[in-house]
């Protein structure tokens, strides 16, 4: 039994030993330090029509910009693959979910932040697992947003938005309605702020979450349960889902 | 006074032995995990750095090799831990058995 008792330590040891040198290895290695080992690129685009952006852990950022080009920078610990058509579809994956890092710096500012210059656009459409997403008003045919656990930040939404998370949160702003708009949610809170000249009628369908109304004729807190809230006589239907997840809405002053 | 403290003691024996035995089981499943970590982890790294198949990392050849290996070495040892580790508390859950026996018991409260 001693003897088993030496051997097993002696290996555990060993073991020890040589993942801590190959962890050094890597941290101390006198060329392309770990530092360089983050991937942190910016690339342009042409004539961009429609916005394709899907990604792993990595969040997303879009907004428009004066520049004539479509900027797009990137930090994370793979490139970007990039792909670009004819018909102007410019489709941006970053996948990391078999990327192996030690000591990976900067995680802080990983991210891809596409800068689209001011003009309506076919359709965007970003996609994330764990990662954020926000979003600046952009001017599209249709805009389609969906995450897994990452939050969704979107201003000045409108009708041709849909959105889509399994346990994320939703902060979102709604300016304008040209017909019914659907937001599903599942575990994550939604916060929503509604513009007030908006015509709606808002059903909040849930099966665990509760509702908040701020701002409005009727007004309610932490009510459990579905709620209507209605607006200048409820023109376009507004239909909330979420599984626990809650809702609080604010009527813009 | 005897029968609490023998009470006592069986119940917070039978707290720590449950506690044992989930350290026990940790230490199994960590030992077992590693040592195939490590079991596909080196001839990965080789293969990869033969260029027959692709492995995504940021970390140098050696250093990754480095890695492997160790994880190998440690869950081996481990692995052979388990053989001391594992007996000594089967003997030791054989004690409770005898403790919560119901002769015991009635030893104690006679």
């Amino acid at each position: 039994m001693n003897k088993l008792k030496k051997l097993s330590l002696m290996f555990i040891i060993l073991g020890a030993v040589f993942i801590a040198a190959g962890a050094a290895l890597a941290y101390f290695r006198p060329f392309n330090s770990y530092n360089d080992a983050v991937s942190d690129e910016t690339l342009y685009f042409g004539s961009v029509r429609e916005l394709i952006v899907i990604t792993g852990s990595l969040p997303i950022t879009v907004e428009y910009w004066d520049g004539d080009d479509c900027e797009v920078s990137c930090i994370g610990d793979l490139p970007l693959i990039t792909d670009t058509d004819e018909s102007g579809v410019l489709r941006l994956t970053q996948d990391d979910s078999f990327s192996l890092s030690l000591f990976t710096a900067r995680r802080d500012s990983f991210g891809v932040t596409v800068k689209l210059p001011r003009r309506t656009y076919r359709r965007v459409s970003l996609t994330s697992s764990s990662g954020d997403i926000s979003a600046q008003p952009i001017s599209c045919e249709s805009l389609e947003i969906s995450t897994r656990s990452g939050n969704i930040s979107l201003f000045g939404a409108d009708d041709r938005a849909k959105i889509k998370t399994e346990s994320g949160n939703i902060e979102l702003g709604i300016s304008a309605l040209g017909g019914d708009m659907e937001l599903s949610g599942g575990s994550g809170d939604i916060s929503l702020t509604l513009s007030k000249r908006l015509s709606v009628c808002m059903e909040y369908m849930t099966e665990k979450g509760y509702c908040t109304a701020r701002g409005f004729a009727e007004e309610f807190e932490n009510r459990r349960g579905d709620a209507v809230i209605l607006q200048n006589g409820g023109e376009y239907l507004l239909k909330i889902t979420t599984v626990t997840g809650n809702l609080t809405v604010n009527g813009e002053q | 006074m005897k029968k609490i403290r023998y009470y006592g003691f069986l119940i917070f024996g039978a707290a720590g032995m449950a506690g044992l035995f989930l350290l026990n089981f940790l230490y199994l499943f960590l030992a077992l995990g590693l040592f195939s970590l490590g079991l596909i982890a080196v001839p990965a790294a080789l293969l990869g750095a033969a260029g027959v198949i692709h492995i995504t990392t940021d970390l140098p050849f050696f250093s990754l090799m480095f890695v492997s290996v160790g994880t190998l070495l440690l869950g081996f040892g481990m692995c052979l831990g388990a053989f001391i580790v594992c007996p000594a508390s089967v003997d030791r859950l054989r004690c409770l058995r005898v403790r919560l026996s119901w002769k015991k018991r009635r030893c104690c409260d006679e």
